[in-house]
Formats: structure tokens, C-alpha cells, sequence
């Protein structure tokens, strides 16, 4: 059988199997390495190095590391510029432009309501001409402005939870 | 609950609100471990204090990139830290030798001491001499040993910090002991 792979003590040392590696590598390692007193040497003096290594004391940094720190951060804090949030730009845009495009989308509908041939199709006439037109144009208005306003809520109520938290 | 309770993630997401608390508990929490890892690393106590320093202060700014879902923060922390010492060392052009100086001073750390006072002697001799050994290793090999040895971290980490595979990894830590060795022998002393 071949000796083992560096990888492969190094793995038996610290008992690190990869994952999906083969159960019974372990085994199969272990037998060759009873049965070969090279591979058990270097073994062995693997192990050794690694409780050496594993076995140091560990030195605390001085506390003025941290004092440093803080003065660092809070020196920063109060040296940088105050920071302009801008995104207020983007929702206003954001804003802006639904209402434009509800506007456009009234204009639009407004020119159709001007058609009769189009209530007529859709049966709606006699209705259209009980409410008049004035009374058309309010009952549109009052449509569109409160889907508007169903669109837009979630939209505001996110913003606002973004920016309380920022 | 008390903030020191928090996990790293929850108080990863603290720092990134600017809350100082937090980011103290961090610090306390690995200080040690990543002042010992750079320490390791840079082979010299100042250096050491400025990279632990320069580590903890790219944290504090880059909080908010830390991402909990992508890995734990200890391997986050610890690349956070190799790349300061990587990036560190190569601007002041230190050497990365460990001097004996250090270890005469007790900069490097000594072993835990036994309960047989002459084994406890025998393991900190080998232990100086495994520092001093370590100062000469190549970057990449003594980052492995430290990472694995002195940061504790587990290969499948090291490859996550290290982006190299773990097969590599190991194959290069058994180099990096061989070499280590090859110095201790009487010949090369």
C-alpha cells in the first residue's frame, strides 16, 4: 500500500475530514499507519509539532490599544462632515412621476370619456348620460386618486421605516 | 437580554448602527485571539498593536458589509485581519523577521505551564524555538501554521479566509512543520 499524503496526516492529526470524503478513509488510514513505521514516525512528529504550536500562551494587548481606538472612532465621528442623505431625491422623483403618469393615464381616459361610441359598446351609455358628464369626470377622479393613493402607501410606509431606522 | 449574550451576528448588526457597545463587546471578545494572531503574523509587539488596532477600526467602518449569511463573523474577522497584516507589512516593508529580542522580552508567548515544573521548562524552550523558527517561514506558510495553531480556526475556515483549497492547505501546513523542523534541528542551530 502507499505511504500517506502529507494532506492525509495532516488530516489524521487534527481529524479534519472534508466533507463528503469517504467514511471509511479514517480506517483504512489508521490500519496503514499501524502497519508502517515511516508513516508513523512522521505521524508522530507531526502530532508533536502541533501540541508545541497548540500549547502557547496567549499574550493580551495593551489596553491602549482599545483607548486608541475610541479616540479614532470618535475623532471621526466628529471631524467628518455631516452626511447629506439624498435618497429624499429619489423618492420625490419616485413620487413625482406616479402622479404624472396617473395624470397622464387620466388625460388619456378623460379623451375617451368624450367618446360615446365607447360607453355605448360597453353598454354603459344610459348610465353615462343619467350621471352627465361633469358627474363622470368626479366619479373618475375619485377612482383614480384613491387607487393612486393605494399605490403609493406602501411605497411611503417603507420609506419611512427605511429611514427610522438609518 | 445582556448585550454581552448577543452572538457575533446580532452584534455585528448593532456596530453596523454605530452602537460603540456592541463593537466593545466585539473587541473584548477577540482581541486576544486576533492580538496573538497578528503578533504571530508581524513578529513584533508595536506592529502588532497597530494591526490589532488597524483590524478592529476596518470593522467598525465596514460593519455594514458584513453579511451573516455568507459565513460566520469569526472568518470574516479573521480575513479582515490577514489582509491588514498582508497589506500592513508590505507598506512598511518590514521584514517579518521575528527578532530573538522579542522572544527574550516575552513578546511571543511562552507555553501554558505544566504541572511538572521541568516539563513545564521543556515546553517553553520549544516553544521559543518554534517562535523563533516561525519568524522564518514564508507569509503564506507561517499564515497557515498561526491561523491553524494560534487562531484555531478549522482548515474548511482557513480555506474560506485564505480562498485556497483545503487539500492545498493541509499539504502546505505539513510543509510549513517539516520546514519548521528542518530549522529546529541541532544542524541548522
Amino acid at each position: 500500500m502507499r505511504h500517506l499524503l502529507d494532506r492525509e496526516l495532516v488530516t489524521l492529526v487534527f481529524r479534519e475530514f472534508p466533507p463528503g470524503s469517504d467514511p471509511e478513509d479514517e480506517a483504512i488510514w489508521r490500519l496503514h499507519l499501524n502497519a508502517c513505521p515511516d508513516c508513523t514516525v512522521k505521524f508522530e512528529e507531526l502530532q508533536h509539532a502541533v501540541s508545541v504550536l497548540q500549547g502557547s500562551r496567549f499574550e493580551p494587548p495593551p489596553p491602549l490599544v482599545w483607548a486608541r481606538l475610541q479616540a479614532r472612532i470618535r475623532t471621526t465621528s466628529v471631524s467628518s462632515p455631516v452626511a447629506i442623505d439624498l435618497s429624499w431625491i429619489r423618492v420625490a422623483f419616485g413620487h413625482i412621476g406616479g402622479i404624472f403618469l396617473a395624470l397622464a393615464l387620466i388625460a388619456v381616459a378623460g379623451s375617451a370619456l368624450e367618446s360615446a361610441s365607447v360607453w355605448k359598446s360597453m353598454g354603459l351609455w344610459p348610465v353615462c348620460r343619467e350621471l352627465g358628464g361633469r358627474g363622470i369626470a368626479a366619479l373618475f377622479f375619485f377612482g383614480t386618486g384613491s387607487l393612486l393613493a393605494l399605490a403609493l402607501a406602501p411605497v411611503l410606509w417603507w420609506e419611512s421605516r427605511r429611514s427610522g431606522r438609518g | 437580554m445582556d448585550i454581552e449574550q448577543f452572538s457575533d451576528e446580532a452584534l455585528m448588526k448593532r456596530v453596523s448602527n454605530r452602537d460603540r457597545q456592541a463593537f466593545q463587546v466585539l473587541y473584548c471578545r477577540y482581541e486576544v485571539r486576533i492580538y496573538n494572531f497578528v503578533l504571530r503574523c508581524a513578529g513584533s509587539a508595536p506592529l502588532a498593536e497597530d494591526l490589532l488596532q488597524e483590524t478592529f477600526w476596518r470593522v467598525w467602518q465596514a460593519a455594514g458589509t458584513f453579511q451573516p449569511q455568507k459565513g460566520e463573523f469569526r472568518t470574516w474577522l479573521y480575513r479582515v485581519a490577514l489582509n491588514v497584516v498582508r497589506t500592513e507589512l508590505v507598506r512598511k516593508r518590514h521584514l517579518l523577521e521575528v527578532s530573538d529580542q522579542a522572544i527574550v522580552e516575552g513578546v511571543i508567548p511562552v507555553p501554558v505551564s505544566a504541572d511538572d515544573p521541568a516539563e513545564s521548562l521543556q515546553r517553553k524552550e520549544e516553544a521559543d524555538l518554534v517562535s523563533r523558527a516561525l519568524g522564518g517561514l514564508s507569509p503564506v506558510m507561517r499564515e497557515i501554521v498561526v491561523l491553524r495553531c494560534v487562531g484555531g480556526m478549522k482548515f474548511s475556515e482557513i480555506a474560506s479566509v485564505t480562498g485556497a483549497p483545503e487539500g492545498t492547505l493541509k499539504a502546505r501546513f505539513h510543509r510549513a512543520v517539516a520546514e519548521l523542523r528542518r530549522r529546529l534541528s541541532p544542524e541548522e542551530q
